[in-house]
């Protein structure tokens, strides 16, 4: 929470009274999108070292 | 009996500004929203596009790219825009400012229009992605894709942005660079980006023969590329209306700042996509690249939109979606297989318009002391815009090619990208390869073989 009233408020999403927090975040988002990307370099290195259709899901 | 309250002039100002800021919002709104279809359509497209073994695996890569890029605009796209338009040295003021820790990257009661335009310009940067996918079809690998496409969507699609599209941007200022419907700043690059990708990733198995003659490769559904690139179409008017900028409590202005209005861009869309689907129709007499030569004849004349007489933008459109075909089969002279002539439509669609808008557009005026429309102008800015996607693209693809990351194994590509690295299927009672098969007579023939896959 970053307000405590509505009166006369700007930014009111969570943290923006904390940068550091907000900083935190960002690296974690882009973290996430770094690691979707090396969970896709896996999927294709298994997929195409065993490329049985046994993946399918039921 | 209810007592009647005056507003004070005061207060009708609030309100009408206010209403002026909520409108602006709306519009905004529901332009990213149609923007949306062009990758519905992009999606439809390049599935119908590949061959039945490839179909989800074309449709995975354009999902991912919304996934991928949304984000990238987000964590330095947006920042790029901002603080690039000088060049290559950034406005540090505007790049802090436009970081998604700042008070204006969120929700904020005081800012109703970072968000509405950061959201159509992720918008943007995801058709680059889609521009760039569909002519990668059926033999890049997805990671490949990924990193591609966070280049283009998230980098250099905005920088070209900062550059050719922003009120203050180099290219504008010094050399009255004119492109309101982005043809140069989104097609353009995002054309020449794929055709630098497309020379390093080479042709797919089987599309060029020793003799250098080229077989055809078609995609499994025709209609369904064909409905997709309708979709493109219709995702284009939030895309061009995103284009314009709503300036409250008076005449619309494109991103220079010259006034200009919709119903300017009504006209001239409507007839450059006519023009196209008629020019593409004469030389082709096909349904896909009649839908492909609407894009083109759009695209040809997103630089002059505001400004062609609709006739005009009618032959512009329908001249250079003409001659659009005609460039794809350079391209397979060349032995360049673009799966869906992304090139032809978008790198070369855009190159044309903006050269062509020299012509006719030079001379017209420009507002805040900017350097009035040229062909010079016009002509520098094609040639950035093609160099800003072509050297990266190339770059950046060679690099995965030297290590082995951006196409994949031949086996794989053989078999097909569904069954190798997709656990869905597109058609759950069956999914067709090509390969080859021993005929009666003990000839090897390159046949249809069905390769059942557990339903």
């Amino acid at each position: 929470m970053s307000i405590s009233t509505f009166e006369g408020a700007g930014a009111v999403f969570t943290f923006a009274d904390k940068p550091t927090i907000l900083m935190v975040i960002t690296f974690l988002v882009a973290a996430v999108s770094l690691f979707a990307l090396v969970a896709t370099m896996i999927h294709e290195k298994h997929s195409y070292a065993d490329p049985q259709p046994k993946k399918l899901k039921h | 009996m209810e007592e009647q309250t005056t507003l004070t002039l005061e207060e009708l100002h609030a309100l009408i500004e206010m209403t002026n800021t909520l409108n602006m919002e709306i519009f905004y709104w529901w332009c990213t929203a149609l923007m949306v279809l062009i990758h519905a359509g992009f999606l439809s497209y390049e599935i119908g596009a590949s061959r039945l073994k490839n179909a989800l695996a074309a449709g995975v890569k354009n999902i991912l790219a919304f996934g991928f890029v949304i984000p990238s605009v987000f964590l330095c796209g947006w920042a790029i825009y901002n603080a690039f338009p000088d060049g290559l040295v950034p406005r540090m003021d505007a790049l802090l400012a436009a970081m998604p820790w700042s008070e204006s990257m969120g929700p904020n009661l005081k800012d109703n229009a970072t968000g509405i335009f950061w959201g159509a310009f992720a918008l943007f940067a995801a058709t680059t992605g889609s521009i760039l996918s569909g002519a990668i079809i059926e033999r890049a690998r997805i990671s490949a894709f990924i990193i591609l496409t966070i280049a283009l969507g998230g980098v250099l699609w905005l920088l070209a942005a900062s550059w050719g599209w922003h009120p203050e941007g180099w290219l504008t200022v010094q050399f009255g660079y004119h492109d309101v419907g982005a043809a140069g700043v989104v097609h353009q690059v995002a054309g020449f980006f794929a055709l630098a990708v497309v020379i390093n990733l080479g042709a797919r198995i089987g599309r060029f023969n020793p003799d250098g003659s080229v077989n055809q490769i078609v995609g499994h559904s025709m209609p369904m590329s064909v409905v997709g690139l309708m979709l493109i179409i219709v995702g284009f008017f939030g895309f061009l209306g995103g284009c314009i900028i709503y300036n409250s409590g008076a005449q619309w202005i494109n991103i220079y700042g010259q006034p200009t209005n919709l119903s300017a861009f009504a006209f001239n869309t409507l007839m450059g996509f006519a023009g196209g689907l008629i020019g593409a129709y004469l030389t082709t007499r096909e349904p896909f690249w009649m839908m492909s030569g609407g894009l083109v004849g759009i695209i040809s004349v997103a630089p002059g939109l505001d400004l062609y007489h609709p006739g005009l933008a009618y032959l512009i459109g329908m001249g250079v979606a003409a001659a659009a075909p005609l460039v794809n089969n350079l391209l397979l002279k060349l032995q360049l297989d673009d799966a869906v002539g992304a090139f032809a439509v978008h790198g070369f669609g855009g190159f044309a318009g903006l050269v062509i808008s020299g012509v006719f557009l030079a001379g017209y005026p420009n507002v805040n002391g900017m350097a009035e429309i040229s062909f010079t102008g016009q002509l520098v800015g094609a040639l950035v815009m093609a160099s800003l996607g072509f050297f990266p693209g190339y770059a950046i693809s060679y690099g995965l090619k030297k290590i082995g990351m951006l196409r994949v194994p031949a086996n794989a590509e053989e078999r097909g990208l569904d069954l190798t690295e997709v656990p869905a299927q597109a058609y759950p009672e069956w999914t067709a390869m090509y390969g080859h098969a021993t005929s009666v007579d003990g000839r090897e023939v390159t046949t249809l073989v069905v390769e059942a896959k557990p339903a």
